[in-house]
């Protein structure tokens, strides 16, 4: 399915240099390169033009001569300097697989733990069939709110970049590179739902619940965590980081609440939708926030996110809440989440080479993305 | 047999409140019985009896020994008023709930209660009290520690006393709108009173929570920067009470707009002065006010949010040292059905407050005209009517439709209906066990309240509907017919025996003796059916039954602007509001800004087949505002329920708070209140235009408040 509205204009997401149609194709499904499929590449020719090529070159080729090929001059081997060689996709191939690589799942019992280098990204306890159950009765409440956000959620189906960008200000002509860490973010986050989500293997609420009656197909993949949730936090963190190092909003602090209350808004949609319960979505913000940071880590920039202990109980979801959590202030109730460490991760070339670009593409850099 | 001492059930409460009757069909609070805490109207002139003495003591023995009373806020506690609202329970049944039949244990608490007026009042018997029961209380709302007198916790007088106040009852008030700011950054809303909220223990409100202007400016410093989390901590949002649910939420609720349109900051940029000098209050109905259209049961919820602003305005004005404030309230609501004299017990009851409150301050309520010009819901039969002294109309109830359906059937008050009958036809191949009649005469076996008579419509034993006869407030018939929902319903009741109405055609007829009174020159019978819809998408699963006439000659189709006469039986002339009648309500239509035509939907004042042209009867429409800027940009323009956010609504709910706006900036700067709207005449030269359109549009007019058309 295509994606909704973002074909055109922001479409340029994945489709960094413009490559038509490429925002299209990203949409399909979460997984895979997302937006970056393709993206980048040239594309087959049209049989019209592979004929019409080789005949040219069959015409032409001969003034050319017949001597030997000359010697090149070597790329420098495996250095970022050849990042921006490289299609769109090949680069999301490398931050996918240097990230991915030092990942560890493990489960034990109703416990799965999700490892990155030496360190914890997240614990996450299975939830009971009880709680399953008690927790679609939020589900059906959300639901009072589907006219209201239909559009959004019909458009959030695949990445919501489009609403990240609203916030920013950011266009393909001075943000590419930005667009490509949110990207890279978005793809690597929805790989790393799918294993924790295989590992505990929740059924999705409307399994659970017939009167739940999603308003839009329910993913072939387990409802906990949730990937919107996990990816949208992700994202979060990783824009306050860039924002921080841009420095250049007067208005830092209100973006900075409009990304968190854009985020909590995303991961909501998808209960209202009728597709996830809120332990999902604490599940998965608690997931994006270690992702975030285990992401900021490789890019060598410090940040705050913690190491996560989720043991659901049956609570609605705040975003708000899970941030004082995070900040080591008091809330209301008991959320099932403990905070602990800080996350560690060490830093790459890859990364390093995109941040380094995106932090050049603040609005008051002169050559932005330089 | 079961006792039952039906002095208070009138035809809604018979079939609300009946186990094997309507109520399963009801809402929750009453289907499910999960409270035992009812609220009242006693319309009596006998006084109030002193709740200090709050329970009273039967007969050991007695099936109800103890009832207890809970009073809300009264408006100068309620003196010199005939209809006032009251909350009552037994103490007993709280403790252990027992009975579980509502009939009998609201019977049985009615009789106690009036055996205690007896012992208080030697006059009593004389003075003998209707009631009218409305929706129970959910008990998380109830007020543990309830006390009327008390300071409102954390009220803060304002230097400046303001100069009017606006008060506006609705649902979903988003109380923390920033619109809602004065310029020095204070809320202008001194007392909000959310009547479905969780009771947060001890109150200044029988049930529900109120919260101040000082517990607001802090709810905002503490949470104003995300609105999502204000609300949820202030206890606005609970999904756990179906009264008040996650309706505030919504981008938008239909409070929140009225409210904007009544007291926020102007709109699209037009230029008024600031409103630091009209304070505001505001009342939050239950969700159960929407839930059933028909206006059944809501009447205590009203009445109490209008003494609320009253007494609460009241304390507004002793804090300042001056006697009273001129008051505006924006009251959005309605329904269809009802006596449409101005006799109802709410507008009897409005009547009088106003009439009270005016003698110190200028005192106004405005309300809609409503929307149902289109919905051939009312229909008007005079003399000529009678064929054979017969007379029918035909009723087409739709399927799927999963509320009860109501028709009434109003008798002029000066006919002697002896020797009149009123039956039911069910629609074609349908039969019922026996053929509904009743005459129009009370049952002696209801010695007590207005006399009345009720006979259910069973199929195969079940009841799916009832016909009843009552004298309504002991001076007019009504003729009525409750039907079930039309298709079958499961519900989880003990007992409970699937049943359902059929849908179609179905035909009312009031037949009467060759010698039985014609009708006086110029009387008329008037029908209304109620609103059965959803207005506030709240899944009720109601659908709209209709008018239509058995034998269809050249009628007045109410959609397009010709003007005929006579008018068709059934017509929008007439489909007032049946809440806004009495005399001293303002009430308010809707016109199309860029056409200055009336809203197709927007609800007229009665006319009449006279000799020679329409003659207007009952109240009418005093003024018209905008409730669509153009045919294909329908809706007023006003604000959500989060800062900043903008509103559409469609419906004369949206003029009418645009005229108490204009009403109430006038009070604040010492002008007559109508001096902001402006007169209009029409002088088309068509006389029936001219009286279809002062029917339709009113005295005045009130200028948009948005630039263009």
């Amino acid at each position: 399915m295509a994606r909704y509205g973002g074909v055109g204009g922001v479409g340029g997401v994945g489709g960094v240099g413009g490559v038509g149609g490429v925002g299209g194709v990203g949409g399909v499904g979460s997984t895979g390169l997302g937006d970056f499929l393709g993206a980048g590449a040239v594309g087959p020719y049209d049989p019209l033009t592979a004929i019409g090529l080789q005949t040219t070159a069959e015409g032409i080729a001969h003034v050319a001569g017949s001597g030997d090929a000359p010697q090149p001059t070597h790329l420098p081997a495996n250095s970022k300097k050849n990042m921006k060689r490289s299609a769109d996709w090949v680069r999301a191939s490398l931050y996918l697989t240097d990230f991915i690589k030092d990942l560890d799942i493990s489960v034990s019992g109703d416990d799965t733990t999700l490892g990155f280098e030496t360190s914890t990204l997240v614990k996450i306890t299975r939830p009971t069939e009880a709680l399953m159950a008690a927790q679609a009765k939020w589900v059906r409440d959300y639901a009072d709110l589907r006219a209201d956000r239909g559009a959004e959620i019909q458009s959030q189906l695949g990445f919501p970049t489009e609403y990240f960008a609203m916030i920013l200000a950011l266009h393909p002509a001075q943000s590419r590179h930005t667009l490509e860490l949110i990207t890279a973010t978005q793809v690597l986050s929805a790989h790393v739902a799918m294993m924790v989500k295989h590992a505990l293997a929740i059924r999705r609420p409307d399994q659970v619940d017939t009167r739940i009656l999603p308003m839009i197909a329910t993913p072939g993949h387990g409802a906990f965590p949730s990937a919107h949730a996990t990816e949208a936090h992700s994202v979060l963190t990783v824009l306050l980081a860039l924002m921080e190092a841009w420095a250049s909003h007067a208005d830092n602090d209100d973006r900075g609440k409009l990304l968190r209350k854009l985020a909590e808004r995303i991961t909501v949609n998808r209960t209202v939708a009728g597709v996830h319960y809120p332990m999902d979505s604490w599940a998965g913000a608690a997931l994006g926030q270690a992702i975030g940071g285990a992401i900021l880590g490789r890019c060598g920039v410090a940040h705050t996110a913690k190491q996560i202990t989720y043991a659901p109980t049956d609570t609605d979801f705040f975003g708000d809440e899970l941030d004082r959590l995070i900040k080591g202030e008091t809330v209301a109730a008991d959320y099932g989440i403990t905070v602990g460490a800080a996350v560690q991760s060490t830093q790459s070339d890859v990364f390093t080479w995109l941040w380094d670009k995106a932090a050049k593409e603040s609005h008051t850099h002169s050559d932005p993305g330089s | 047999m079961r006792r039952r001492i039906d002095q208070y059930t009138g035809p809604y409460e018979r079939w609300v409140y009946g186990d094997d009757l309507g109520r399963p069909f009801s809402f929750p609070a009453i289907r499910d019985r999960t409270s035992s805490y009812f609220t009242a109207l006693m319309d009596s002139d006998t006084k109030l009896p002193d709740v200090s003495k709050l329970i009273y003591r039967a007969e050991a023995g007695a099936p109800i020994e103890r009832i207890a009373l809970r009073y809300p806020p009264l408006w100068n506690d309620g003196n010199a008023l005939k209809v006032r609202p009251f909350c009552f329970f037994d103490p007993d049944d709280i403790e252990d709930p027992a009975l579980t039949d509502l009939q009998v244990l609201l019977a049985e608490l009615l009789e106690l209660f009036d055996q205690f007026l007896q012992a208080n009042d030697p006059d009593a018997l004389r003075k003998r009290p209707r009631y009218r029961v409305n929706f129970p209380i959910n008990p998380a709302s109830w007020t543990k520690d309830y006390d009327a007198k008390r300071d409102v916790a954390g009220y803060t007088a304002r230097t400046t006393p303001p100069k009017a106040i606006i008060g506006v009852i609705d649902d979903g008030i988003p109380f923390a709108n920033r619109t809602y700011l004065d310029t020095a950054g204070k809320t202008r809303i001194s007392h909000c009173w959310l009547q479905s909220a969780r009771s947060p223990g001890a109150g200044t409100v029988p049930f529900g929570r109120e919260y101040s202007n000082g517990q607001i400016d802090d709810l905002i410093a503490d949470h104003g920067g995300d609105e999502d989390t204000l609300y949820r901590m202030s206890g606005a949002v609970d999904a756990a009470l179906p009264e008040l649910g996650t309706y505030i939420a919504r981008g938008t609720t239909h409070g929140a707009h009225v409210l904007s349109l009544a007291a926020g900051a102007s709109l699209a940029g037009v230029e008024e002065p600031d409103q630091d000098d009209i304070g505001i209050i505001a009342v939050q109905l239950p969700n159960t006010i929407a839930w059933d259209t028909s206006g059944f049961g809501k009447e205590m919820y009203m009445l109490s949010a209008i003494h609320y602003i009253f007494e609460r305005a009241k304390r507004i004005a002793d804090a300042a040292g001056v006697d009273e404030i001129p008051v505006v309230i924006n009251f959005s609501y309605g329904w269809s059905g009802g006596r449409h004299d101005g006799k109802s017990e709410m507008d009897a009851a409005i009547q009088e407050l106003l009439e009270e409150r005016r003698k110190l301050a200028p005192t106004y309520l405005v309300m809609p005209a409503g929307n149902t010009y289109d919905d051939k819901l009312h229909a008007q039969l005079d003399e000529a009517s009678f064929t054979d002294d017969s007379v029918s109309i035909g009723w087409k109830v739709q399927p799927d439709d999963r509320t009860s359906s109501y028709l009434e059937v109003w008798l002029p008050e000066e006919l002697d209906v002896e020797d009149y009958s009123f039956e039911v036809t069910p629609p074609r191949g349908v039969s019922l066990d026996t053929v509904p009649s009743l005459a129009l005469r009370g049952d002696p076996h209801f010695p007590r309240g207005d006399e009345r008579n009720f006979a259910d419509l069973r199929v195969g034993g079940a009841a799916i509907g009832q016909i009843s006869v009552d004298r309504n407030r002991g001076s007019r018939w009504r003729a009525m017919l409750a039907l079930a929902p039309t298709l079958p319903l499961d519900v989880d009741l003990p007992g409970f025996q699937r049943r359902w109405a059929s849908s179609g055609q179905w035909t009312v007829t009031l037949r009467r003796s060759p010698t039985a009174a014609r009708l006086p020159d110029g009387a008329n019978i008037n029908i209304w059916v109620q609103r059965d819809d959803d207005p506030s998408e709240l899944k009720t699963g109601g659908k709209q039954s209709y008018l239509e006439e058995l034998d269809r000659v050249a009628t007045n189709d109410p959609s397009l602007p010709r003007y005929l006469h006579p008018l068709g039986t059934v017509r929008g002339f007439g489909s007032l509001n049946g809440v806004a009648n009495a005399a001293l309500t303002t009430r308010v239509a809707g016109y199309t800004q860029c056409t200055g035509s009336p809203a197709a939907y927007s609800s007229a004042g009665g006319l009449r087949n006279g000799s020679t042209g329409p003659e207007p009867w009952g109240s009418a429409v005093d003024v018209c505002a905008v409730s669509d800027r153009s045919p294909n940009r329908p809706g007023s323009l006003g604000q959500g329920v989060r800062s900043g956010s903008r509103s559409l609504l469609v419906g004369t709910s949206g003029a009418s708070p645009q005229v108490a706006r204009k009403m109430v900036r006038a009070l604040a700067d010492g002008k007559d209140a109508f001096a902001g709207l402006e007169p209009q005449t029409y002088t088309s030269g068509n006389p029936l235009e001219d009286a279809h359109k002062q029917a339709r549009l009113g005295s005045f007019k009130a200028a948009p408040l948005w630039a263009g058309g």
